[in-house]
C-alpha cells in the first residue's frame, strides 16, 4: 500500500491504482501532466532527468513524513523520466485512508514536498528544436514552506479527544560525554542502572514507541530494550538535532506526539509525559512543549507534535543556531512549569553523579 | 581520483555529465572553491547562494563533509520535478 517507482515507460493509470483497503473511505489521486505551451512557446516535449536510488529514497522519505502526520491506509508514487510528450502523464500520486481530509491533504503535501525536495530536473523541448532546462520557482518553494508555517500553529489533523495519543519518545544519549572525561554518560550506574535506563524506565509506561539516539556503545543501548539510532553523517556535527533528525525516519507513522529527554536526567517525574501531553493537546496547544522549573528551562526535556520536526530540514542546511533552544524558540514552543527542582537533576558530570549516588 | 557527476542545468558546465579529478583530499566545500576557480560560468552555476545538493557516494548532504579518493561526487542544481 506504500510504494514509489520510477518508470521510463508511460504511467498506467489502470495498474497504478491498486485495491485500497477496507477501511478506506476516501481515495485521491493527483496525475501530473505535460501541458503544451511554456512560455508562450509550442511546448514538443519534457526530458526529466532522476538520480537513481537517490531519488527513490527521497521520495520515500517525504512519504514517510506524510505517514507520520496523516493517518493513511495508502500512498503510492509513480514518477515518469525519460522523454514525456505533452498530454501524457508525468506524476501519478495515490493517497487513502479512512476519511477524506488525511487524503487529500497528504496527498498535497507529497506533492509540494516532490517539487521542491525529489532529485528531478526537467528539460523542456519544442517544437522549433530549442531545448532549455527548467529553473526551479519560487512558488514551489513557498508551497513547501506552508506547511512548517502550519506545523507552527499546531493545525495538524486532531483525533478526537477521547482517542489515546500514540506518543514516540527518543533519549538524546549522542554527546561526546565530554565533561565525564569521555565516559558514555548515559551508561553511567546509579543504584545499579545506568542513567539511560532510568530515563527510558520512566517514559515506557507513557509511549507507544522508545528510541535512543547514541553514537557509541550502540549495544549496551540497545540491551535497554529501545531502537538505538546513530546519527546520520549527512548532518554532520550538529548536536541534538542531528540526533533528533536522524531519528525522524525511524519513528512508527501514526504517531501523535514525539517526547524528548536526555539521557543524563534520571529522576524525571512521573507525571511529566501526561502534563506535557495535555498542554500540546490542548485547544490551539503549541506545536512543542518544554519543561520548566523555577532554575531554568529545559529545553532537552520536550514534548512536539511530529509535524515540527519538519522545520528541522530547512534548518539544518543553512548555517543557523543548533541548539535545541534556538530551534525550540523558533518553533514558538511553550513553557510548562514543573514544581519539583529536583526532579530535572541533570548529571553532567561525575561530581554531580557521586552527588545523587550518596 | 574522484567522480564528479553533473545533473540537470549543470550539464551546460560539462557536456558529457561527469568527469573525474585526481583528488589531494579535502571537504566538499574545497571542492566547490576548486570548481568555481575555473571560470565565470562556473562561479556563476555554482554560485553559494544558488541552492544545490552535493551527494557523496550516492549519499545527499546537508552540510559540507570529506571527500575521500574514490568516492563519487554528485553536484544537483535546485530541482524541477513533478
Amino acid at each position: 500500500m506504500f510504494s514509489v517507482r520510477i518508470q521510463t515507460r508511460p504511467i498506467s493509470l489502470a495498474t497504478a491504482h491498486d485495491q485500497a483497503h477496507d477501511r478506506c473511505g476516501a481515495e485521491v489521486r493527483f496525475v501530473g501532466k505535460v501541458r503544451n505551451d511554456a512560455r508562450g512557446a509550442a511546448l514538443e516535449c519534457l526530458v526529466l532527468e532522476h538520480f537513481p536510488g537517490v531519488t527513490e529514497s527521497e521520495i520515500e522519505r517525504i512519504v514517510g513524513l506524510a505517514r507520520q502526520r496523516w493517518s493513511l491506509q495508502k500512498a503510492s508514487v509513480v514518477h515518469r523520466v525519460g522523454r514525456i510528450a505533452v498530454g501524457e502523464d508525468i506524476v501519478v500520486v495515490e493517497t487513502a485512508s479512512a476519511h477524506r481530509r488525511d487524503a487529500y491533504e497528504a496527498n498535497v503535501f507529497i506533492m509540494d514536498y516532490l517539487k521542491t525536495e525529489a532529485p528531478f530536473w526537467k528539460q523542456e523541448c519544442f517544437a522549433d528544436g530549442r531545448a532549455h532546462w527548467v529553473e526551479a520557482r519560487a512558488s514551489d518553494q513557498r508551497a513547501a514552506q506552508r506547511w512548517l508555517a502550519e506545523g507552527r500553529q499546531g493545525a495538524e489533523p486532531t483525533v478526537a479527544s477521547a482517542q489515546r495519543r500514540r506518543i514516540g519518545a527518543l533519549i538524546l544519549a549522542g554527546g561526546e560525554g565530554s565533561r565525564m572525561g569521555y565516559l558514555n554518560k548515559g551508561l553511567q550506574a546509579l543504584h545499579g542502572r545506568p542513567l539511560a535506563q532510568h530515563v527510558a524506565d520512566g517514559l515506557r509506561p507513557h509511549v507507544d514507541f522508545l528510541a535512543i539516539s547514541a553514537n557509541h556503545d550502540l549495544a549496551a543501548y540497545e540491551s535497554l530494550g529501545a531502537t538505538v539510532i546513530a546519527d546520520d553523517p549527512a548532518f554532520g556535527v550538529r548536536g541534538p538535532l542531528a540526533g533528533i533528525l536522524s531519528a525522524l525516519g525511524r519513528f512508527p507513522p501514526g504517531l501523535d506526539a514525539i517526547m524528548v529527554a536526555p539521557c543524563d536526567a534520571p529522576l524525571l517525574p512521573a507525571d511529566l509525559v501526561p502534563r506535557l501531553a495535555a498542554a500540546l493537546f490542548a485547544p490551539d496547544g503549541p506545536p512543542a512543549v518544554v519543561a520548566a522549573t523555577a532554575s531554568q528551562t529545559h529545553y532537552s526535556i520536550f514534548m512536539c507534535r511530529p509535524g515540527m520536526l519538519i522545520s528541522l530540514i530547512p534548518r539544518m542546511r543553512e548555517p543557523s543556531d543548533f541548539s535545541l533552544r534556538g530551534w525550540l524558540r523558533a518553533c514558538g514552543c511553550a513553557t510548562l512549569q514543573f514544581d519539583d527542582e529536583q526532579a530535572f537533576a541533570n548529571v553532567n558530570d561525575l561530581p554531580a553523579l557521586q552527588a545523587l549516588r550518596a | 581520483m574522484i567522480t564528479i557527476t553533473y545533473f540537470g542545468s549543470l550539464k551546460l558546465l560539462q557536456p558529457s555529465g561527469a568527469e573525474t579529478l585526481s583528488w589531494p583530499g579535502g571537504t566538499t566545500d574545497e571542492l566547490l572553491a576548486q570548481l568555481r576557480s575555473r571560470g565565470p560560468e562556473w562561479a556563476e552555476a555554482l554560485h553559494p547562494d544558488r541552492v544545490f545538493k552535493l551527494a557523496v557516494n550516492r549519499r545527499l548532504l546537508h552540510v559540507a563533509a570529506p571527500i575521500e579518493d574514490g568516492d563519487e561526487v554528485a553536484i544537483l542544481p535546485p530541482v524541477t520535478g513533478g
